[in-house]
């Protein structure tokens, strides 16, 4: 319904700026579905923003607000490149260690604002954006300086991931690489793990009201602890398929802001992983149908970011519709 | 008023109601939660306007349009949650919205002396210069008065006076009332307290489902009857068995446990209760009692001393060790602690137990549906189904919710804290009985209120608490209300 309204703001601004919206709209679909190599394209896009809004979705449904799953990607690719480098890793054995480690650094990164939290009470908010600018310049010195650069590139970036540690891609000709598979895998299982384990249940009603959550036996701590683990880590699996799948080495600017889209995309669905499926799926298409119109129609690829800016505000103003007053005893 | 009718979508909350209010008399309006006598009464302070129907005051018709003609009109209504601002004074909060003489300019001394004359002229004592937030419920309550009497109103509207207040204060309060009769004011208040609408009004309006039931004047008015109309039938009345007494189960020694402000809200308290006894604390809220139940459910940190259960040490024991061995708790906040809003019936019912429900590692929703639809029935917990959203339940059903969650659980020992707070005959009465029938299954239970009549009626002993520690325990077959009223303010007991 959202998706709609956003649409709707779309068109406007492409009538205001001087092209047909119609054949704007056209064009971004057309070139974002109707190939080929389109499809294949949004789909490259889709991963990672999958991956990273279902890890925002678990921390957001038990009121953690992480926000920096850019952060935990950018740990989860540094990760990869380490990892995915070790040429004394036996085959076979490369790519299973690359995503689990990868998962389990940035897991273990985000669990740092969890333990701020819980032990002092700090605001996640503020801490995992700060983080996220730590985990960026991170990777910025590996990237640029010795043991990871690669010496024989002149631009920045690390050394190539072994192929043993490769995503394979997965249709010939397309960049479309198995981390799509991984991000279908992780829907699913993020969907089972909310709504149909005990900690899916106290995820939510920790959500719901941490008192009633602790009146209840349960441990919050331990709920906000874990949640944020998983959160850190699909981020982390987010960052993992731009490096080991995607690009096959780690570079500065590897994603343009995905972990802030996620947390976007992931209140955008409303929190519930089909609706999310679906949010990260607009956005995917918007983005990479925006890369393609761009040429044929000086549509400036900037759109794109104006109508996710017109779903952040249907986003904020969607709760001040349906806000009731405080309900009577 | 004459043929209001106000409708929601789904519900007639006024129909065809016909009520009036002469000058000199104190008239009550009971019933039932959701009878709609608050509908009635916000129509008629200006809060919302009839679909069908007129109001007369004086004779003449009026249209109110918003609470500002209602006062201009001479209506004022003191609402059951005060609108105060805590960190104002008396003074301020009393001249909040209404027109000064000099505007912009603001008299504030002229204001006081204003008020301290006014309050003299009642018997009220107040100090026009004290912050709200000093003062007790009783004392904020005659603020509200304040107000009304400083916009010269006629009409005083009163919803639910008597909820936060001692019996010291009750009475000053009555006082206040007649006092204000006699000068030709009309009073109306609104309770589901028979006990308060017999003892205050001069006539009783009982409204049910929307409809007047029928109006009687105090001498004719019976308890009984009343209740026959606010319900439409006849309620059994509750009977304590008299148990022989059993060994002592649970046990408090020398609890300290610190409050929110920075000092000790318990302040060494001892007790015991037997299995099978009922054990209430009375006291006017904020003596300590939220704490020590909160301290005693896992809730709060103890600082010192010990509670054990059944011969184990109990005292920093969380919530779920607590569920482990029997131990049960009804807060006192139902909503902000008892329920989880965004979450479904069937998961606030599981709530505490839901560990049992899993199997091969997932959470079976079924058999927790399952559960929830029996307890839906034998506790009559209304409710479209158990996957509604919990936060579409009145305040009764949510109530009846957490009872049905800690009895079903057969408690051995239940700590009941307000638990019939803003619930209605019908709701209150089946609190009432399964908390009796638990103490004939030998369940121990803590019982905190703040309704003395509660206590008296369901308690083998009563211990009053008065700033953090307990001033006296009574048993309830000898106790004599005023004593307890005494106690509760500081000056009887010990």
């Amino acid at each position: 319904m959202a998706i709609v309204m956003a649409f709707i703001g779309a068109l406007v601004l492409m009538a205001l700026a001087g092209t047909n919206p119609f054949s704007g709209i056209y064009l971004l679909i057309a070139g974002a579905l109707g190939n080929v190599f389109g499809l294949s394209e949004t789909l490259v896009k889709l991963t990672p923003i999958l991956l990273a809004s279902l890890g925002c979705v678990i921390a957001f449904k038990a009121k953690v607000w992480n926000i920096g799953a850019e952060g935990q990607l950018y740990i989860g690719a540094l990760t990869t490149a380490w990892v995915g480098t070790m040429s004394w890793v036996p085959p076979g054995l490369g790519l299973p260690l690359v995503i689990i480690a990868s998962f389990v650094v940035a897991g273990s990164y985000a669990l740092i604002a969890a333990v701020l939290k819980v032990k002092r009470g700090v605001n996640e908010v503020i801490s995992t954006i700060m983080m996220n600018y730590i985990a960026y310049w991170v990777a910025h010195y590996f990237i640029h300086w010795p043991p990871l650069r690669d010496p024989n590139q002149p631009n920045p970036q690390t050394l190539p991931i072994l192929p043993g540690s490769s995503l394979p891609i997965l249709i010939s000709g397309t960049r479309l690489h198995s981390g799509i598979l991984i991000a279908v895998v992780a829907t699913v299982l993020v969907y089972v793990l909310l709504t149909k384990t005990k900690l899916g249940y106290e995820i939510k009603i920790t959500g719901s009201n941490p008192s009633a959550a602790t009146y209840g036996g349960i441990k919050v701590w331990r709920v906000v602890l874990v949640a944020m683990f998983l959160s850190g880590g699909l981020a982390g699996l987010a960052g993992m398929g731009e490096v080991a799948g995607l690009h096959g080495y780690l570079l500065d600017d590897i994603s343009p802001s995905y972990g802030y889209i996620a947390a976007l995309v992931a209140l955008f669905g409303r929190l519930n992983v089909f609706g999310v499926f679906l949010g990260a799926l607009f956005v995917s298409i918007l983005f990479n149908g925006a890369d393609i119109a761009q040429i044929s129609l000086y549509l400036p690829k900037e759109i794109a970011d104006v109508i996710v800016s017109i779903m952040v505000l249907l986003v904020i103003s969607r709760e001040i519709f349906l806000k009731r007053g405080v309900p009577k005893r | 008023m004459s043929h209001v009718t106000k409708r929601f979508p789904g519900v007639v909350a006024n129909d065809q109601v016909d009520f009036d209010v002469m000058a000199g008399e104190i008239h009550g309006l009971l019933g039932e939660n959701g009878a709609g006598k608050t509908t009635l009464m916000n129509i008629l302070s200006g809060l919302s306007r009839p679909d069908v129907g007129d109001i007369y005051v004086k004779g003449q018709k009026v249209s109110l349009k918003s609470p500002k003609d209602a006062i201009e009109e001479g209506i004022f209504m003191v609402h059951q949650h005060f609108m105060l601002i805590p960190n104002l004074t008396v003074a301020e909060n009393v001249i909040l919205g209404a027109r000064q003489p000099r505007e912009p300019l603001l008299d504030i001394e002229k204001v006081e002396k204003k008020i301290s004359v006014l309050a003299n002229s009642y018997g009220l004592e107040i100090n026009p210069r004290a912050r709200l937030w000093q003062l007790s419920a009783g004392e904020r309550q005659k603020v509200e008065i304040l107000k009304a009497l400083y916009r010269s109103a006629d009409i005083l509207i009163l919803d639910e006076p008597t909820s936060n207040l001692s019996p010291v204060e009750l009475k000053t309060l009555s006082q206040m009332l007649v006092r204000m009769k006699g000068e030709g004011k009309g009073i109306i208040f609104i309770t589901h307290k028979i006990y308060e609408a017999l003892e205050l009004a001069d006539r009783v309006t009982v409204l049910r489902r929307g409809k007047v039931i029928g109006t009687l004047r105090r001498d004719e008015a019976e308890q009984k009857e009343l209740v026959k109309m606010m319900i439409g039938h006849e309620v059994p009345e509750l009977y304590r068995r008299e148990l022989s007494r059993a060994a002592s189960c649970f046990q408090v020694r020398d609890l300290v446990v610190g409050g929110d402000m920075g000092v000790d809200a318990v302040r060494g308290v001892d007790f015991e209760i037997c299995s099978g006894e009922i054990f209430g604390i009375a006291g006017v809220a904020g003596n300590g009692q939220s704490e020590l139940v909160e301290a005693i459910a896992g809730l709060r940190k103890v600082v010192k001393g010990r509670i054990a259960f059944e011969g184990k040490d109990i005292t920093h024991y969380t919530p779920d060790r607590l569920y482990a061995i029997g131990l049960y708790h009804i807060p006192e906040k139902r909503v902000e602690t008892g329920i989880a809003p965004d979450a479904n019936v069937a998961e606030n019912l599981a709530l505490g137990n839901h560990s049992s429900y899993v199997r091969n590692f997932l959470l079976d929703y079924k058999a927790m549906a399952n559960g929830a639809r029996e307890l839906i029935k034998s506790y009559g917990v209304m409710t479209p189904s158990e996957s509604s959203t919990v936060n579409t339940l009145s305040g009764g059903n949510i109530q009846k919710l957490i009872v049905a969650r800690c009895i079903s659980m057969s408690p051995k020992l239940l700590i009941a804290s307000n638990p019939t707070a803003g619930l209605d005959v019908s709701a209150t009465h089946f609190v009432h009985e399964k908390l009796l029938e638990l103490r004939d299954k030998r369940t121990g239970i803590l019982l905190v209120s703040s309704d003395l009549d509660e206590l008296l009626m369901l308690c083998d002993r009563i211990a009053v608490m008065y700033r953090g520690r307990i001033a006296g325990v009574v048993k309830s077959a000898e106790a004599v209300k005023e004593e307890i009223g005494e106690m509760m303010m500081g000056s009887g007991g010990l």
